[in-house]
């Protein structure tokens, strides 16, 4: 095989020095310009060979430090094919745009599909592994936060009212469910701010708050029963109880600020920001409906008619008329919109629009 | 013997498109091996830029090995991990997290600078980083004080008042108020000097070959630089606010009726213009820095001279932003050339001898790679 002339870098000086390249079975030799010096010698191994791009001049890195410069790209291709020197695949790969373009619509396909269902599965998955005592420690330290900002305090309501609540929830929950099948639970009755209104929401551990304004606006004063809408209302807390909804959406957020971190190529970007936040609020309607899905078959198995939740839906606009509940808010609404849900619960019950 | 003092430009002959491509694959191979590949994708980034890179008609060269990256980045990953999960939580715990990477942080930082520059070289011969670890700590210690000053001050003016106590909750919140208003003084302060000591760390830490790189500018230099910054972004704010207040008025009586799409039309344009000033201020101190900092920077034989334009930089950023969003981030690899392409080619070196004098430095010593992925993690480059 013919030598091929190179320029080489010892490592020592800054001197360029020409030299000869050859190659055999399992050595890189370099001769030097002093004919009686014997070739230095490296093995194929453990040198670095360039990839064939277009820009950049090609260099070889020695196993020693030294580098060796090829300013005649094409001569060195030549030489380099003739003597099997292989590129790595994904140099390959890069250098075709047939090959680029199909990189390009795999890797669209693949993170397409990690959002819409691989990051779901995974944190699903990833959520399973959390003990249920890390998970309900959790949930308390929320708690005891919401607390102390003096969010959440004792309910202002009769104790009757409370207890009647809870041994309808709980039945409704054997009700629906197997033995050995129940998710744990709390309902816990608290008053809240002013701004929080009627609202009930569901920790991560299972404890599940109801506003006093929630029970005052669905419950009748003096009513003996339990308000149905009430107890469709905790049916749809006990479904993100159910899937550890709360988790999730901590895993799902996460790997989503992963992956656009790798695509945008920094993870502290203003860019990455946006999409994040559409992400996450994408996954907690998705949320948000698995959880009314969920609330329908609890209310079914207890008996309960699924307009309960319609009513409440009116109830809620009747008193908050300020809240716009079919905004969709331009993809950042962390619910579907209240028409949607309704609409859900109208064709469950199997009632007409009015 | 007469020496003549040569002037080098940087020649960066990178190709955007080209770029792309081997961002595309590398990106490809990262999703696929779920994060694993991202230190050799990063290999291949430094190897092609560096390529790319010549100096006096040489390029640069990174000796970087993938293998050794990817134990400093599988360390970074649980870092980061611990750090992220435990910002979920509440209590001690995030406060703790942060003091504990607020801790290592200097240390990460050294080891990165002296990993990257140890493994580039230019003529065979490696560049090194020369700076001490209680240097690093001392450099970064200006930006610390204000956020000790405000978590100080809470801790002391929280002091035993119950959250749900209304009224005590108000006093301790009067109380903060002086020690608030000090941490955000000292932070404003405290910024130049601390850039300064920064810069100065790592610019009077390089070396290569036999050369060791001093750093001549003064604090007041960039104290300066601050005052022109703060006296720019007052009038870029003076700007904005008086576009909001003629704007907003005209556009709520045109939109009227319009609801949550003239709404949305309103706040997007105000957002674009936010980031239009915003890059602008960012160019500003950018190219500004770069200047000071390196025509500030000289070694025994060597000089750099710094001419990065403002204009020119601002007007590639936002096209580089602008064009970025629309292509959903697909531009983003031309734009990191193009970008790396205007800085470098505003440097040119001065050689008072010709470099292919120069010998190696006999004490240069070994490093470890955890510091190089510790780097590239929190998001800048360590680089220029």
């Amino acid at each position: 095989m013919a030598r091929l002339p190179a320029t080489w870098f010892d490592g020592r000086s800054a001197e360029a020095q020409a030299v000869e390249l050859e190659l055999d079975a399992e050595q890189l030799l370099l001769h030097r310009a002093d004919a009686l010096a014997p070739p230095q010698r490296y093995a194929r191994r453990a040198v670095v060979w360039p990839e064939r791009t277009r820009h950049g001049q090609r260099q070889l890195l020695l196993p020693d430090g030294s580098v060796v410069a090829l300013p005649d790209a094409a001569a060195w291709d030549a030489w380099a094919s003739a003597a099997g020197v292989a590129q790595p695949l994904a140099a390959r790969w890069a250098l075709q745009w047939r090959g680029v373009m199909a990189a390009l619509i795999l890797l669209i396909a693949l993170l397409g599909g990690a959002w819409r269902w691989g990051i779901p599965w995974g944190a699903e998955q990833a959520v399973r592994w959390v003990p249920a005592g890390v998970e309900a420690r959790l949930g308390q330290m929320i708690h005891e936060d919401l607390r102390r900002r003096g969010w959440l305090k004792e309910s202002a309501l009769p104790a009757a009212t409370t207890e009647r609540l809870r041994e309808a929830v709980d039945a409704m929950v054997r009700a629906a469910y197997a033995e050995g099948e129940r998710p744990r639970y709390r309902l816990l009755v608290q008053r809240g701010p002013r701004w929080l209104g009627p609202n009930a929401f569901a920790l991560p551990g299972g404890d599940i708050v109801v506003t006093d304004a929630l029970v005052e606006l669905l419950q009748a004063p003096g009513e003996a029963a339990v308000s149905p809408a009430l107890l469709g209302v905790v049916a749809h807390e006990l479904g993100h109880v159910r899937g550890q909804h709360g988790l999730r959406l901590v895993a799902e957020a996460g790997a989503v600020s992963v992956l656009l971190g790798w695509w945008i190529g920094d993870f502290s970007s203003l860019l990455a920001a946006a999409p994040a936040l559409l992400a996450q609020s994408a996954y907690s309607r998705g949320h948000e409906r698995s959880a009314d899905a969920e609330g329908l078959r609890i209310m079914r198995a207890a008996g309960i008619d699924p307009r309960a939740m319609v009513q409440f839906f009116a109830a809620l606009k009747k008193a908050l008329p300020e809240r716009d509940g079919d905004s969709p808010a331009f993809g950042l609404a962390t619910h579907p919109t209240d028409s949607e849900r309704v609409r859900f619960f109208e064709q469950a019950a199997g009632a007409a629009r009015p | 013997m007469e020496s003549t003092t040569r002037a080098a430009r940087i020649d960066f002959s990178a190709s955007g498109s080209e770029y792309f491509r081997i961002w595309i694959v590398n990106l490809l191979l990262i999703v696929i091996t779920l994060g694993f590949y991202l230190p050799f994708a990063k290999a291949r980034r430094l190897r092609y830029f560096y390529a790319n890179t010549a100096v006096g008609g040489q390029p640069l060269a990174f000796h970087g090995d993938p293998w050794k990256m990817l134990r400093g980045y599988l360390l970074m990953l649980a870092l980061f991990g611990l750090y992220a999960v435990s910002g979920q939580l509440s209590g001690w715990l995030p406060v703790i997290a942060f003091l504990a990477l607020a801790g290592l942080w200097p240390l990460l930082w050294r080891s990165s600078l002296r990993f990257r520059l140890a493994n580039t070289s230019w003529r065979g011969l490696r560049f090194g980083f020369e700076g001490s670890v209680a240097d690093a700590y001392r450099a970064m210690l200006p930006l610390f004080v204000p956020g000790l000053i405000l978590i100080a001050t809470s801790a002391w003016a929280l002091n035993g008042v119950a959250q749900d106590d209304e009224a005590a909750m108000a006093a301790a919140s009067a109380r903060m108020l002086p020690g608030m208003l000090a941490g955000l003084l000292a932070s404003v302060l405290l910024l130049p000097l601390g850039f300064w000591l920064i810069k100065r760390y790592q610019h009077g830490g390089y070396r290569y070959a036999n050369q060791r790189a001093q750093f001549d500018a003064g604090v007041g230099s960039f104290y300066k630089l601050g005052l022109k910054a703060i006296g720019l972004s007052l009038l870029a704010v003076a700007a904005f606010g008086l576009l909001l207040a003629v704007l907003l008025p005209a556009a709520g009586a045109a939109l009227k009726g319009a609801g949550m799409v003239g709404a949305t039309a309103v706040t997007l344009i105000v957002l674009v213009l936010y980031v239009g000033l915003l890059s602008l201020m960012q160019a500003y101190t950018v190219a500004r820095l770069q200047n000071l900092s390196w025509n500030a920077t000289r070694s025994a034989s060597l000089r750099f001279d710094s001419q990065l334009g403002v204009r020119a930089l601002t007007e590639r950023t936002l096209r580089n932003l602008l064009l970025t969003v629309l292509t959903l981030g697909l531009y983003r690899p031309f734009a990191v050339v193009n970008m790396a392409a205007l800085r470098l080619q505003a440097l040119t070196l001065h050689f008072d001898e010709s470099p292919s004098q120069w010998r190696a430095d006999a004490s240069a010593d070994r490093v470890g790679a955890s510091g190089e992925m510790s780097g590239d993690f929190f998001g800048f480059d360590v680089g220029l």
